[in-house]
């Protein structure tokens, strides 16, 4: 006997060829009914999954993010089960990476300051930290920049501040930074991922 | 021979989703006693075995599957065994049906109807053995046809196991069957570790299979790979493909705390296939529960 893929095909689909479901003599209207619900409250959700890379450490683990087509927010961060470093798995860190959206309700969302010897933190805006951070790093900086070593070689740095990185930043984000660090003469640079 | 808890373990499963998933059970209750006959004569039955040795793991790794590479039907098949035993199943859970298939029994055992003679391909490569009974006898062909294919699923499961158990493990990367070759009806993703699972529900297998490419098209789409879920219930899901416009029921990060069984499943999200249908999708592929207007 000689079955060809296409009359396997043929016969494997036979039912999808002419057979509906309904022909069988089943009631469908329970199911047609709860369809039909669940589509008129809006039950039914879309959704879109990209793969991307976890940003923590070295390791480069891939992950898997659900957002809601409607509100274009993430509501799921998975390990990529196809991703050859972790194949699904994910270290605490990762696994825990959902808490870094908006989802998280204790995320801050605004500029909070306590000004020194206050008990309160305070709502300010962007404009006052940017300008705060600025000029308390330039006068820091300032007052302890090092020119020359106790043997008198150029050296031009800074050891009072210390600069230490996020995981969660890009690799642009990070040319960034140490950029900035260099130029400020830092040189305690460290980085979170290995902590 | 199934042992009885082999049974009670498909009944339990079957029960458990007439419960969850009260909206189908009418569904599910028709279709129970044929998937219990399915699995008892699946494993019960015995037919000749294949030689395995002529399928070639090389070729399976390029994509041919093994039905493209030996016969899995043969005419030593006990197919009137099996058919005779389906055809009580489907009486039972599908009373409405009786008429058709006592005469469809009847003229088997009287032997006018070979049911080998369904499985062998026509010359021009499309099945019409349905059609042409019809004619001659007077049956009707969508209910022979479905009858038929319940036959196959039987045939068909005892051969995957006996290849699967002959090969042992074997590189498959696309998105048909490595048995029968046809497309998957539900896909599984584990909940640790979230690995893709496509089950066929002509032959049972199961397979891995990346999460990023579409089953039927297999285009890759890394960003934006689209999915319906129903809220308060994520595991019930169906993906998408812009391209084909296909989809896949999917049960999404179903957890391991019960046994389940892949056509169960399927049946029990038979309104995910209304909903997708409505929208415009097509299933990757049809059987008996998905089509359905």
């Amino acid at each position: 006997m000689q079955i060809t893929r296409r009359g396997f095909l043929t016969l494997s689909g036979a039912v999808g060829g002419g057979i509906a479901l309904s022909s069988l003599g089943l009631n469908l209207k329970p199911t047609q009914a709860y369809a039909e619900e669940l589509d008129k409250m809006g039950r039914m959700k879309v959704a879109k999954q990209s793969t991307t890379i976890c940003a923590y450490c070295s390791c480069g683990c891939g992950l898997v993010c659900s957002v809601d087509k409607a509100t274009g927010k993430i509501f799921n961060i998975e390990g990529d089960a196809d991703h050859p470093i972790n194949e699904g798995s994910l270290c605490a860190k990762g696994a825990g990476f959902f808490d870094l959206t908006e989802a998280n309700k204790h995320r801050l969302t605004k500029v909070l300051y306590r000004a020194p010897y206050a008990t309160e933190w305070e709502e300010k805006d962007w404009d006052f930290a940017i300008s705060r951070i600025a000029r308390l790093i330039k006068k820091t900086r300032d007052k302890d920049f090092i020119t020359k070593n106790a043997k008198g070689e150029l050296v031009n740095r800074c050891e009072s501040i210390g600069h230490y990185g996020s995981s969660n930043v890009d690799n642009e984000e990070c040319w960034l930074m140490v950029a900035k660090s260099r130029a400020l003469g830092m040189v305690y640079i460290d980085h979170q991922a290995r902590v | 021979m199934a042992t009885n808890e082999e049974l009670t373990e498909i009944k339990n499963i079957i029960a458990r989703a007439v419960e969850q998933n009260p909206e189908n059970s009418e569904i599910i209750k028709a279709f129970a006693p044929v998937i219990i006959k399915q699995r008892q004569l699946a494993a019960q039955s015995s037919l000749k075995k294949l030689d395995c040795s002529l399928i070639d793991k090389e070729k399976l790794k390029a994509g041919v599957p093994a039905s493209r590479q030996i016969n899995l039907f043969m005419p030593e098949d006990s197919l009137k065994e099996i058919t005779l035993a389906m055809a009580n199943a489907v009486k039972e859970g599908m009373p409405q049906l009786s008429e058709n298939i006592d005469k469809i029994s009847t003229l088997i055992g009287e032997g006018k109807i070979n049911p080998a003679d369904y499985f062998k391909s026509a010359a021009d490569g499309e099945n019409k053995a349905a059609g042409s009974w019809a004619k001659k006898l007077e049956i009707s062909p969508s209910n022979t046809s479905f009858l038929m294919s319940l036959v196959g699923r039987v045939v068909l499961e005892i051969r995957a196991r006996e290849i699967t158990a002959a090969l042992g493990a074997f590189d498959w990367q696309k998105g048909y069957c490595p048995i029968c070759g046809e497309f998957p009806s539900i896909a599984l993703i584990e909940e640790e570790g979230g690995k893709r699972f496509l089950h066929c529900s002509s032959c049972g297998q199961d397979w891995r299979f990346t999460r990023v490419s579409c089953p039927y098209c297999e285009k890759e789409e890394r960003k934006d790979m689209e999915y319906f879920y129903v809220e308060n219930k994520t595991q019930e899901a169906a993906f998408v493909c812009d391209k084909c416009k296909k989809y896949l029921v999917t049960l999404y990060r179903a957890g391991k705390i019960f046994a389940r069984d892949m056509d169960v499943s399927a049946i029990s999200l038979i309104h995910m296939d209304m909903l997708m249908q409505q929208k415009g999708y097509e299933p990757m592929t049809s059987c008996v529960w998905n089509v359905l207007c």
